[in-house]
């Protein structure tokens, strides 16, 4: 793969010209992939779809996205991937619920709510709307350039990784994403151990050893990433939304719903909250499992200081819609970064989406850029264009789009069990997949009653084979040794960043001790 | 009652959960000569195909033993996009796995659309509806679900005793 600015002797503006050419040349090939009809539909379809399930009480992303993937085996990979990602960048549409309602759909809408609710209180409902969708399409279209800005380039260097460099790339994913979970690191970590062990059930490749198969003759081709997914995401979510007791919601300002054109020319007079948004919202979405909440929460307390408009946060500031909601729709194009590049999902949505490429065959990493170009091209232009598409969906339903909260979550349930059978079951036309799926959901359920994550199981399950395969070759070439590690300095690079990251809590107590014992004794 | 017996009446059922997790990994681990078929016993340890489930194992038993010893006060929820379940009842959970369960055995013999269709007024009268609402859903559903999926997406449940 040819590194970017090979040419240009490493000058800066004949680099960025380069950059700019190449990306030009990227979206143009993107496009043309989109052009066919199934994949233009597939993106309107999720995109639609997606706006639908944010508004829908108790229905994530993640939901939909487990319940659609094996519906996109029958399709072309380009417009099974369109398809999950119209519905992960349009969940912005949970917007409507917040301001409306003061119910998030999701855990990074909650920030909108905080001004959203208020303002729509006041009167001004179709304001806020306006505001958190331009914010939000905004947040989308940079997050989209960036993807196609950052990507090429940070394949070319991960193009240069060994079998070291892959096994501590994704050490340090897990790790991240056990640290994400603060207190629950241990029990990320275990469910990560559970996922790593799960993609190594099985026929192994290599030596045709039968894995833990137990003698089933199902388990010989492993344990399917689709019926993991739909049980521990579909099933379960269905089963607390059935047995939950029904939210009760001020309705009186859902007839309020609409859009006002000045609204949406608004969030460009807060360009500082728009930026502050848009960076936290990229920068986050690049760090695997820390997800939009945080980026949502960083960007709004960010953008208190040093704020435009006078009104209170919490009590209708419209920069605190800009920032939150221009931070939530950045983060896609992040979290799809690493994918791309290095094969390691953000978040459990993105480990689904990758699902996709695994099922038709497709490796995601570096040598995706040269072998499957239309590929990347495509994600890159679907963005970009899904964005568009949201949003002129959005202008066009927003008023019956509101209505949809008034679902009952338990009929919602029910339609989600019945989806999850059928499919999990026609990912292979066996109910070997539901009964895998059913036995997930259950222990998803459980799981989530006992407070432990189960997203990291999925991520584990995902990197499993990479790691494994990366750390045999690599202790196969040095004959068992470590050293390769700490000889190679990307590697040790990220081993030293490992370390810190697993011993700073040790090391701040070491620190505060320090202090404390220095202010004691001060001689 | 001895003082571990008391220390253990104490645990939340989620700290036995995990201990399971733990035990379950520990035994999977001790057992994989069992569980590998054939276990590569000449090979060398960098190359036998049970180190890296072996690996993944200890993680489980490890991290699973400190997360218990930390669950040992009250803790609060994670800050994370994860699952909410505090509401739920989890006697009517139960149910409708079970269900579920007897749906998944039903498809077979009875086929999609009337297990669809048993399922979804089961589930309705699991959850209270009024009658009507009951049959409007189970049958607007069931038949919307055997039309997209059997007849038009060509999904293919077996030879059963009906439709």
């Amino acid at each position: 793969m040819g590194g970017v600015c090979e040419g240009t002797q490493g000058l800066f503006w004949p680099c960025l010209v380069d950059l700019k050419m190449e990306f030009i040349d990227a979206l143009s090939g993107g496009f043309s992939s989109l052009s066919t009809l199934p994949i233009a539909l597939a993106l309107i379809v999720g995109a639609a779809l997606g706006i639908v399930v944010g508004v829908l009480p108790g229905v994530g992303p993640g939901v939909t996205i487990a319940v659609l993937l094996p519906f996109t085996y029958g399709m072309p990979p380009l417009g099974g991937i369109s398809l999950l990602l119209g519905v992960y960048c349009a969940f912005y549409g949970g917007a409507v619920t917040s301001i409306l309602i003061r119910t998030p759909g999701e855990a990074s809408s909650i920030m909108t709510m905080f001004d959203g609710y208020p303002l729509a209180r006041q009167g001004q409902a179709q304001r806020a709307l306006s505001l958190a969708f331009m914010s939000a399409f905004v947040g989308g279209i940079a997050s989209a350039l960036l993807l196609g800005l950052v990507a090429r380039p940070m394949a070319s260097f991960a193009g240069k990784f060994g079998a070291a460099e892959n096994v501590m790339a994704i050490l340090l994913a897990a790790v991240c994403i056990g640290k994400a979970y603060r207190r629950q690191f241990p029990a990320a970590m275990m469910m990560m151990g559970l996922g790593f062990f799960l993609a190594t059930v099985g026929i192994d490749p290599n030596s045709n050893e039968q894995r833990y198969t137990f003698g089933i003759p199902g388990m010989l081709s492993g344990i399917p990433l689709v019926p993991v997914a739909v049980g521990l995401f579909g099933i379960a979510q269905a089963l607390v939304m059935v047995s939950s007791p029904v939210p009760q919601f001020d309705s009186s300002l859902i007839q309020s719903a609409g859009l006002s054109w000045r609204g949406f020319l608004e969030p460009f007079r807060y360009p500082k909250a728009m930026l502050k948004g848009l960076f936290l919202g990229s920068a986050i979405g690049v760090l695997p499992a820390v997800g939009a909440a945080l980026s949502t929460s960083l960007a709004y307390f960010w953008a208190q200081k040093g704020a435009k408009d006078p009104t209170p946060f919490g009590q209708g500031n419209p920069e605190g819609i800009v920032a939150a909601e221009c931070a939530n729709n950045s983060n896609s194009g992040g979290a799809m970064i690493t994918v791309l590049t290095l094969g390691i999902p953000g978040d459990a949505i993105t480990a689904i989406i990758m699902g996709v490429f695994v099922v038709h065959g497709i490796v995601p990493g570096p040598s995706l850029f040269t072998d499957r170009p239309e590929i990347i091209n495509g994600v890159l232009a679907s963005l970009l264009i899904i964005n568009f598409v949201i949003l002129g969906l959005l202008i066009l339903t927003v008023k019956p789009l509101a209505r949809l909260a008034y679902v009952n979550p338990k009929i919602l349930g029910l339609v989600i069990l019945v989806l999850g059978f059928v499919g999990s079951y026609s990912a292979a036309n066996s109910m070997y997949y539901v009964i895998i799926a059913a036995v997930f959901g259950v222990f998803g359920l459980v799981c989530a009653r006992g407070n432990i994550p189960t997203i990291p199981l999925i991520l584990g399950m995902v990197m499993g084979d990479t790691l494994e395969a990366s750390l045999r070759q690599l202790l196969g070439r040095s004959d068992g040794s470590l050293e390769p590690f700490v000889t190679r300095p990307m590697s040790l690079a990220m081993l030293i960043a490992i370390v810190v990251i697993l011993f700073w809590p040790f090391f701040m107590a070491l620190g505060k001790r320090f202090q404390r014992s220095n202010t004691s004794n001060p001689s | 009652m001895s003082s571990l017996q008391a220390r253990l009446a104490k645990w939340s059922w989620d700290r036995f959960f995990l201990l399971a997790l733990s035990f379950i990994a520990v035994c999977v681990w001790y057992f994989s000569t069992q569980l590998i078929q054939p276990y590569p016993h000449n090979a060398n340890w960098f190359e036998s195909t049970a180190l890296f489930p072996k690996l993944s194992l200890l993680i489980v038993a490890v991290a699973g033993l400190i997360e218990i010893y930390q669950r040992r006060h009250q803790m609060a929820a994670g800050e994370s996009e994860e699952l909410d379940s505090s509401a739920a009842n989890i006697q009517d959970a139960i149910s409708m796995v079970v269900a579920f369960a007897l749906y998944m055995l039903a498809v077979p013999f009875l086929g999609y659309l009337i297990s669809t269709l048993l399922f979804l007024s089961v589930g309705c009268w699991l959850l209270q509806f009024d009658f009507r609402t009951s049959m409007l859903l189970a049958i607007t559903l069931s038949v919307t679900m055997w039309v997209v999926f059997v007849k038009v997406l060509k999904v293919y449940f077996g030879h059963a005793w009906l439709i």
